[in-house]
């Protein structure tokens, strides 16, 4: 049979069966060849660089919102930070100053003769209208409450017969009369055997005022008696008997004049000193007139004031020995100092006392702890002396106030301040395997005078330390701004540095499994030197990263 | 990480540029082999020498190919049992733009017939393509990455960029016409109906890193669009039709000059035309062109929430410079222009088993003109059987040998046409490679031959 392909010859054909079979041989050379899990790349990673953080600090940035209050400059921007303490209240007069109830009773035995006029009986009888314990007196008081009442009884078995009763003390405030009452004791036919009578007045309208030299004696009142009797028929049984008694209730007072005796308040207060509040340890040294302890009052209460304080002392809780006590006056001077109080002519008026304390020891504890709180326990001493002829003049609602404040200018000479802080950490691990290494470079431009070295520590939940950021010695990040001369100890020229922290796979691979970042910083001014912090100052820190891709593992 | 994901991104997509050798435009074998159809798509002006065709359907012309300005060995290098991806290697053999071409065929349906001087046909048919061109200087960057000591302080133009993913169907209507006896024109009409299309516009990023800290500076004019089925839900197959709102129209033209005998030329231009996409379109276009967007970083504290490290944040910055960048999406209907092709064509016919010829053709594609030259030669055993070598020389390759063997055996025509076929035993070298299969059923007048008479019609002068 002729071929269809006559050209093709057996030679030919076997040609093409080789063909065939290289072109099969190279299909397998093909399957190898596009397996790329053989894939290799020798020697070299994409690097990809990213910008991740530009931040630019003023000093009020690193204060959280509530502390901003805190912050205060000068006219040239220099800084304070003030802590004032809460502002501390005592009891108002009338709740510890008070109006005791009184009670009186006094008889008189009457002895009447045959008249055939009027005739009329006149007596006296005075009762303590408050004790004179403690020495206390009272000059005046106006009554804004209270309840006089008088009882009695007779045995007068007059036709017509009249009770006139004058309390010289009690004196109504409008009219300015003593307080005077008349009860009617007729007792027609003699037929009851006691006449009794009673009356109650409502002392709001009266004042109180006592002159010793008529009433008697100290705090007393008086009661001045009138019974008219008129002629009758009726037997005459003398002796006869008058009996007065009575008390003086629920009395409140607007105004207190005379001496209130001696009382005491306590003060008590912690005050958080917040920008140590991460410190864990180092030293902070401040200039001159740096620290400012200021004591204030606002007194209500027209009495002599003594403060005195059982404890001053600051804390902290990492550098020994923790505790420190403050002398506003010097060690072994007892921490007193008396308040300013109104003077009658002042009475309702709140009389302030600014008292600043620029020589306590504040600056010597501020070195040796770097505090993160301070306590005071004061009591303020009424009538110290205890001179009953003072002159005190109160009102019921009258009180004392009082508040302390520090205020540090940040004029400072920082040693490697050690704050430390801790923050939840949680990388994912989904892309760990493909990076190669990670470099962060860390630029900053810094206008405060401060150094500043970071270390950042990766924990697991128990704060174990799995890795640190640096491990270069020198991890001081930011150096501090050049320093000009005193006085203004202005920087003058911002200090700029860069660092790379870079970490490899194995390392990222110890801290993707941490959950907790220690952050310890050091802080110190430039060369540990003296330096003030004006309100111009900033911090920019730019963070970026650059990663070595591991493609081999994609 | 994002960086992470856009690096593997960059090498599965240069790994595909890689892979996807499977087509290219091997139509220039049909200008050398006598008798087939088909070749009116190329030559417009081709008159077939039968009365009348159908091509059987789907396999009635299938084609599949690619070319590339690189091959294998330019990415990896076997060692052993390893595969070595060396990066100076890769770039030593980088030409300043690396392009891929990937074209498909599917011929459903094909017929034609003579009538006196002029003959018809009419075939449908899809069309893939893929076209795409990458700067020497953009895959550096990929390489490199913007940290690297290459990038860190020097702005880099990733601009010339280009990608145009296109898959339409082609109703085509053809015509051709002996004007004379040395002179036949002939064009094409094609409706299109597109299917899916992805394209750019512009893709043009100029970007700068800064050295200290790695501040990025980005200028951006992007314009990307698509047209994909599906996207508005799960993908089916109904999805991959035709579209009716992707209409579009492409015409060809071209002439064939029979100088005498031996010697005849053509000129044609193919495919131009354009779509327009309307079904699902998307556009993504840079909100602020050209304009400089400057990243330094967040806000420290935005890496931190509650009192505590917020690791999604790294990704927030991320997706900040993307923002940043600012490309707006829209949902606007946009034209694609189809890639052209113009072929200049000539062969000589020794004797009438033996013919020489040359093919000139450029393909005129966004951000790159695909020239390649073609030296054919053609062993014609009456019509029964025709044999081709050739070889086409290309920017990228100078030797990619050819060979096309087509015969009838009756009414049934096959041929296969497969463009640097040494490509399967040195793929590691090629950088392009095509096949191309034909099955028709040609129907002929019934001519008695004398014992020499060749096949070629003789010319009347």
């Amino acid at each position: 049979m002729k071929p269809i392909l006559p050209f093709i010859s057996v030679k030919r054909s076997l040609l093409l069966i080789a063909a065939i079979f290289v072109f099969m041989m190279s299909c397998n050379d093909l399957q190898d060849d596009l397996d790329f899990s053989k894939l290799v790349l020798p020697g070299w990673n994409p690097e990809y660089a990213i910008p991740l953080v530009n931040s630019e600090y003023a000093v009020t940035d690193f204060f959280s919102d509530e502390n901003q209050e805190f912050i205060s400059f000068d006219e040239d921007g220099l800084i304070s930070l003030i802590y004032n303490s809460s502002t501390l209240s005592s009891s108002q007069a009338q709740d510890f100053f008070f109006l005791d109830d009184r009670f009186f009773n006094h008889v008189f035995p009457l002895f009447v003769f045959p008249s055939s006029t009027a005739d009329t009986i006149t007596g006296e009888f005075s009762y303590s209208f408050y004790s004179q314990t403690n020495n206390q007196r009272i000059d005046t008081v106006i009554f804004k409450d209270g309840a006089y009442s008088f009882r009695g009884k007779t045995n007068l078995n007059r036709e017509n017969a009249e009770l006139k009763l004058t309390i010289p003390e009690i004196i109504h405030r409008q009219t300015n009369q003593p307080l005077g009452l008349a009860f009617n004791l007729s007792n027609p036919g003699g037929q009851q055997e006691w006449v009794n009578f009673e009356i109650s007045v409502n002392l709001a309208e009266y004042k109180l005022v006592i002159h010793p030299e008529l009433s008697g004696g100290a705090n007393r009142i008086r009661v001045l008696s009138q019974l008219i009797l008129q002629p009758d028929a009726n037997p005459n049984l003398s002796p006869y008997e008058l009996e007065i008694s009575g008390d003086m209730l629920y009395m409140k007072y607007s105004d207190f004049y005379g001496y209130m005796g001696y009382y005491d308040f306590q003060f008590i207060d912690t005050v958080k000193i917040d920008v140590f509040r991460k410190s864990i340890g180092g030293s902070v040294g401040v200039g001159p007139q740096a620290l400012t302890f200021i004591v204030e009052t606002f007194n209500e209460v027209g009495v002599p004031i003594t403060f005195e304080a059982q404890t001053i002392q600051a804390y902290s809780p990492f550098t020994p020995p923790y505790y420190e006590d403050i002398y506003l006056f010097g060690p072994g001077i007892p921490n007193e100092f008396d308040i300013l109080s109104p003077t009658p002519q002042q009475l309702g008026q709140s009389v302030p006392t600014v008292l600043d304390f620029g020589q306590t020891n504040f600056p010597e504890v501020f070195l040796s702890l770097a505090p993160r709180e301070f306590y005071y326990d004061f009591t303020a001493l009424l009538n110290p002396g205890g001179d009953s002829t003072a002159q005190n003049v109160v009102q019921d609602t009258s009180k004392l106030r009082f508040r302390t404040s520090l205020e540090f200018k940040l004029f400072v000479e920082i040693d490697h301040l050690v704050i430390q802080d801790t923050l939840d950490f949680n990388l994912s691990a989904s892309t760990i395997d493909e990076i190669d290494y990670l470099t962060c470079r860390i630029n900053t431009e810094n206008g405060f005078p401060f150094d500043a070295s970071v270390q950042i520590y990766f924990t697991d939940v128990n704060y174990n330390v799995l890795d640190s950021l640096i491990y270069d010695d020198d991890s001081r990040i930011i150096a501090g701004g050049e320093v000009g001369l005193p006085p203004m100890l202005r920087v003058t020229k911002p200090s700029t540095k860069m660092t790379d922290v870079t970490m490899t796979n194995d390392r990222l691979r110890k801290i993707i499994s941490a959950e907790k970042l220690l952050i310890r910083a050091g802080l110190s001014t430039t060369n540990n030197n003296l330096a003030k912090v004006y309100s111009d100052y900033s911090l920019r820190v730019k963070v970026g990263a650059k990663t070595g891709i591991n493609l081999e593992t994609n | 990480m994002k960086i992470i994901n856009i690096s593997k991104g960059v090498l599965i997509l240069l790994l595909l540029i890689m892979f996807q050798q499977l087509n290219a435009q091997n139509e220039r074998s049909l200008f050398f082999l006598p008798g087939i159809p088909q070749e009116k798509y190329m030559n417009p002006a081709a008159f077939p020498d039968n009365k009348f065709y159908i091509g059987i359907p789907i396999l009635s012309s299938m084609k599949v190919g690619l070319e590339n300005t690189f091959n294998y060995e330019d990415f990896f290098t076997p060692v052993g049992d390893s595969i070595y991806f060396d990066r100076d290697h890769f770039i030593d053999n980088l030409n300043p733009e690396t392009s891929l071409n990937l074209d498909m065929l599917v011929e459903y349906f094909s017929a034609g017939f003579r009538l006196n001087d002029n003959y018809f046909t009419f075939r449908i048919a899809d069309n893939g393509n893929v076209n795409a061109t990458f700067t020497k200087e953009t895959l550096l960057f990929f390489l490199y990455g913007n940290g690297s000591d290459q990038y860190l302080g020097k702005e880099v133009n990733l601009g010339g960029n280009g990608i145009n993913f296109s898959f339409f169907r082609e109703y085509a209507l053809g015509y051709s016409r002996k004007i004379n006896p040395k002179l036949t024109v002939g064009m094409n009409m094609k409706y299109l109906q597109g299917i899916a299309n992805v394209s750019t516009n512009d893709l043009s990023v100029s970007l700068f890193t800064d050295s200290v800290d790695y501040t990025i500076k980005l200028k951006s004019n992007i314009e990307i669009n698509t047209s994909l089925p599906g996207v508005n839900g799960g993908i089916e197959s109904a999805d991959f039709m035709p579209s009716s709102d992707n209409p579009g129209f492409a015409f060809d033209f071209g002439a064939e000059y029979q100088f005498n005998e031996k010697l005849s030329a053509t000129l044609g231009v193919t495919n131009i035309g354009f779509i327009n996409w309307n079904a699902n379109p998307k556009n993504y276009r840079s909100s602020h062109p050209d304009e400089e967007f400057v990243y330094e970083g967040f806000e420290l504290e935005e890496y931190f929430e509650d009192n505590a490290f917020n690791s999604g944040a790294l990704n927030n910055a991320l997706d900040s410079i993307a923002d940043e960048i600012g490309v707006v999406e829209t949902a606007e209907g946009y034209r694609t222009a189809v890639p052209s092709w113009l072929n200049i064509n000539a062969n000589y016919r020794f004797t009438p088993s033996h013919q020489a010829g040359i093919l000139f053709q450029n393909r005129f594609l966004q951000n790159q003109n695909w020239s390649t030259l073609t030296l054919a030669y053609t062993y014609s055993l009456k019509d029964k059987l025709h044999a081709m070598v050739s070889n086409t020389f290309s920017r990228s390759s100078a030797i990619a040998p050819s060979f096309g063997v087509g015969t009838n055996l009756g009414p049934l025509q096959i041929f296969i046409i497969n463009e640097n076929f040494v490509a399967p035993f040195s793929y590691r070298k090629a950088t392009f490679y095509s096949l191309h299969l034909t099955i028709n059923l040609v129907f002929r007048d019934k001519v008695t031959l004398a014992p020499e008479e060749t096949t070629t019609p003789a010319l009347e002068n």
